[in-house]
């Protein structure tokens, strides 16, 4: 009868030796080479005299790994490609979440991209399991290759090639602190005295809400909002000039902006405002929207670049 | 310094050991045995690091494996193939090109 440990000990390697054949072979190698030399080295095979020699042999784990050698998951030459190619595959996630978004619809990108009908809040979720999902998605492409051997040139994108090494975000100016904190103020104020930042000047001096009160409050709110992840942003570029902090003032704005395009409230524009304002409004939206999109994709590529090195 | 020292002798081994292995399996033999023999010779080997490597030369088709279950513990006998040997002679000649090489490098500082 074989000692409990020693069926015991094999199991734990079995479970981490991944070889396609002769994996019982090995084990049954084992198990000989063990009893013997228990044998030879205490005259018995007892529970003790087994430990002794499993401890001289190995951790079940090591064992597994000298017998799998060079028989890698993923080639650790495609390292920095898991992580260009994640990040690449994010930005055009990020991008799709963002017409989900505007477009109030869900959608199907053949072959692997299903986006659902979502709210701003829910997209703040969505976004941290894509992430994940796109590392899987590239992680089994290369596990695919690796697997089947195949010596492939993955392509490496020519913009990164020329980008500048510097990494780092531009030193901040002290006016331009001062100019974002006065205009954070100012329409602070102004969203707290008349309850709304838009106005239009029919006759100049006579300024006038542009909005109804119903809708403008929550917009008015949400644009300072805005104005303040920026300011507060900027102010902490003099501690630290991360991009992780643009990356997420960037995800505040474009969720701040997602709440005003979906806004449940139909913004109703002053009669006398003369021009198409709706055409205007959803223009001016839209264009923040692009920009926040491509500063934050800008980001994820500087903060990418650094694990790319 | 140790640690560096000690995966240098590990990489040195590498080649050794198989060198040894296939010339050791002129005559049949299994893992324990052959750990024994290497031992009464001087040179010690790790028994997790042979079994492996003793599987690799036997997928290579440079020896050839065969359980021997006669007796109440089976065990698995090895034995070196002719493709082995050609094997073999190459690393050896390989092995002694390199010697000549640091032989004579070693000649050449002892001399300046």
């Amino acid at each position: 009868m074989t000692p409990k440990n020693l069926d015991s000990y094999l199991e734990d390697i079995s479970h981490y030796l991944a070889v396609k054949d002769g994996g019982q072979e090995i084990l049954a190698e084992i198990r000989s080479h063990i009893l013997e030399k228990a044998e030879a080295e205490s005259g018995g095979t007892t529970e003790e005299s087994i430990a002794k020699v499993i401890a001289a042999f190995g951790r079940p784990q090591d064992i597994a790994a000298k017998y799998m050698e060079g028989q890698a998951i993923i080639s650790p030459t495609f390292k920095k490609h898991l992580f260009l190619y994640t990040g690449i595959l994010f930005a055009f996630h990020f991008g799709l979440t963002l017409v989900a978004l505007i477009s109030k619809q869900s959608f199907v990108v053949l072959p692997f991209f299903y986006i659902p009908r979502m709210d701003s809040l829910e997209a703040l979720f969505y976004l941290p399991m894509t992430i994940i999902y796109d590392f899987g998605l590239v992680g089994i492409f290369l596990f695919y290759l690796t697997q089947k051997k195949r010596e492939a040139a993955l392509p490496w994108p020519k913009a990164l090639k020329t980008a500048r090494a510097s990494t780092e975000m531009k030193s901040p100016r002290i006016i331009s602190l001062i100019l974002l904190v006065l205009a954070f103020g100012a329409l602070l104020y102004a969203r707290i005295r008349y309850g709304t930042i838009f106005f239009f000047s029919p006759k100049l001096g006579q300024p006038q809400p542009l909005l109804d009160p119903a809708s403008s409050g929550f917009i008015s709110s949400l644009f300072v909002a805005m104005l303040g992840c920026e300011t507060a942003a900027y102010a902490l570029r003099f501690y630290s000039r991360s991009w992780w902090i643009n990356l997420a003032k960037n995800a505040a704005i474009l969720l701040l902006l997602t709440t005003v395009w979906n806004s449940p409230v139909e913004p109703q524009f002053h009669p006398g405002a003369g021009l198409d304002m709706k055409s205007a409004a959803v223009a001016f939206v839209t264009l923040l929207i692009v920009l926040a999109a491509l500063d934050f994709i800008k980001s994820l590529a500087h903060i990418s670049r650094r694990y790319l090195r | 310094m140790d640690n560096e020292f000690e995966n240098l002798e590990t990489e040195m081994n590498r080649g050794f050991l198989q060198i040894l292995v296939l010339a050791a399996l002129e005559r049949k033999m299994y893992g324990y045995k052959m750990i024994k023999s290497f031992h009464e010779m001087g040179y010690t080997i790790e028994e997790n690091t042979l079994y492996p490597l003793l599987r690799r030369l036997e997928k290579n088709g440079w020896i050839t494996g065969e359980w021997d279950v006669s007796e109440d513990r089976p065990k698995k006998f090895y034995l070196i193939s002719e493709q082995g040997r050609a094997v073999r002679k190459r690393a050896l000649e390989i092995w002694k090109a390199q010697n000549d090489i640091l032989k004579k490098n070693m000649e050449v500082k002892n001399d300046a």
